[in-house]
């Protein structure tokens, strides 16, 4: 089966010469439907870098990145334009939702750029938030909602529509842990619905809700967890 | 350099990790009993895991105390603060209020009444009938010392002879080892057992305050070995020259201003 995405030697060099920077070298990643992936490491180690190739917000230099099977570098622009606006939602860390906007109309926003009318927007708007159990907040504005709250819309619109893949950069940002749980509890939920989910994180709790961690040192895949799948192994060593 | 050419990337490519048990904490628990020892079956079960399972090899303070986590003649003071009670609703309630984690048979309940009694921070009015029909209440001055154990703080001061650091400090010893390598290995061990607890704390019901607050503490307990890990990573990176032993048979204590005490 295809998987959701897939990351094949990826490597992403900046600048030429003696400033050069090896941000991702050689990378190999690859993210199933239903499965939530955490991406740990050191500042500079090549995170974010591996999040922004991942949803073709910058290009690699070298290797190949691939979409449900479709590889980035084999699409024109606009066509790697639509599939970011319809299958691959992103996370800020500062939830980037626009104030004007009620939760709904920023939940919205990304299907009714894509061409869909308003009215069917709100129906699938309105019907992921009730999926996230958010809808409470539908008709409030953005700049109304707590922060915890706001990150919850900021999910909902990740996720809203046909999205497959979701990116999530430090999602928790300066939430409290309850708070920063409760968000990696929708994001765990919203892959369990079948979306793949990368998840970008230096704690290490919120990182133990993802199915498998990935750690990134100095560009290179390093390692990644191998958990068994249930807490019966907590007690199998003794 | 380019990195690229000397990567030493070893991400494997594994299929998914499964989904975790489903099911009730007590369907998880049926599971998660079976290996321990007959003793341990004759505990009750709900969310004794969390219990069991504290005992992890990257343990500390907490290791071999025979009563490690919990304060029993002070949790029956709090108890009997708000109303006077008979022994068995004592243990009752105690299994309740700690979400069942904390098992106390009816025993350990009334010698602990005994000693309280003793001391004067309980009394009963039932003189020596039998020690079932008895009810005890809190005296002033079980109140105070319930008041004043609640606000102080608990000893966090570990022996400073943690495993974990002992082994970075004698890797650092050895010759050509990657000493980097070593803290991942420790570092995914951690964060494995971490995704465990997270498991139980998702498969448990959310409203299951004792199941959370019992998984958190493991949880921030383990994080906390994380950032050691992580620092211990950038020190290290940052001082590469740290020598390791020039002669096979220098001690430790030869070696490096930190002292190691067994």
């Amino acid at each position: 089966m295809t998987s959701a995405l897939e990351l094949r030697q990826v490597s992403k060099v900046y600048g030429s010469g003696p400033t050069e920077v090896h941000a991702l070298c050689e990378v190999d990643l690859s993210v199933e439907r239903g499965e939530l992936v955490a991406i740990m490491g050191p500042s500079g180690s090549g995170k974010s870098t591996l999040l922004t190739i991942a949803g073709s917000l910058e290009e690699a230099t070298n290797g190949q990145v691939l979409v449900d099977g479709v590889d980035l570098a084999g699409i024109s622009r606009s066509e790697r334009a639509r599939m970011r606006r319809r299958s691959i939602g992103y996370v800020f860390q500062d939830f980037n939702l626009l104030a004007g906007l009620t939760a709904v109309e920023n939940v919205t926003l990304p299907l009714e750029l894509d061409g869909i009318g308003a009215k069917a927007a709100r129906a699938t708007g309105l019907e992921a938030m009730e999926q996230l159990d958010v809808a409470d907040h539908a008709d409030r504005y953005a700049d109304e909602l707590s922060g915890g709250e706001r990150q919850r819309v900021a999910i909902t619109r990740a996720v809203v529509g046909e999205r497959r893949l979701l990116l999530a950069d430090e999602p928790t940002g300066a939430l409290d842990s309850v708070n920063g749980e409760a968000v990696m509890r929708l994001l765990r939920g919203a892959t369990r619905r079948g979306v793949a989910g990368v998840v970008v994180t230096h704690e290490a709790h919120l990182a133990s809700w993802a199915d498998r961690v990935v750690f990134l040192r100095d560009g290179h895949a390093v390692d990644q967890t191998v958990a068994p799948p249930g807490p019966e192994s907590l007690l199998a060593a003794r | 350099m380019d990195c690229c050419r000397t990567a030493r990337s070893s991400c494997r490519t594994r299929p998914p990790a499964a989904l975790g048990a489903g099911g009730s904490i007590f369907e998880l628990l049926e599971h998660v009993l079976k290996p321990v020892s007959s003793a341990a079956d004759a505990l009750p079960r709900p969310h004794r895991i969390l219990v069991l399972a504290a005992y992890t090899e990257y343990s500390t303070q907490y290791v071999d105390a025979p009563e490690p986590f919990m304060s029993v003649p002070h949790a029956l003071l709090a108890l009997l603060s708000d109303a006077p009670k008979h022994g068995l609703r004592l243990q009752n309630e105690f299994e309740a209020r700690t979400g069942e984690v904390w098992p106390l048979n009816v025993g350990q309940v009334y010698t602990t009444l005994q000693r309280l009694e003793r001391d004067g921070l309980v009394e009963t009015d039932d003189g020596d009938s039998e020690r079932s029909r008895k009810r005890y209440r809190i005296t002033s001055t079980g109140e105070r010392e319930l008041a004043d154990w609640l606000r102080t703080p608990p000893d966090l001061v570990p022996p400073p002879r943690d495993e974990l650091v002992i082994k970075v400090l004698v890797a650092l010893q050895i010759r050509g080892i990657d000493i980097h390598a070593i803290l991942q290995v420790h570092r995914r061990h951690v964060i494995e057992t971490m995704q465990r607890y997270t498991h139980v704390k998702a498969a448990a019901d959310e409203a299951d305050t004792a199941v959370a607050l019992v998984a958190d503490a493991e949880l921030f307990r383990l994080e906390a070995i994380i950032r050691w890990l992580d620092a211990a990573d950038v020190r290290l990176k940052r001082r590469p020259t740290l020598a390791p032993a020039a002669e096979p048979d220098v001690s430790l204590e030869a070696t490096d201003p930190l002292e190691v005490s067994q």
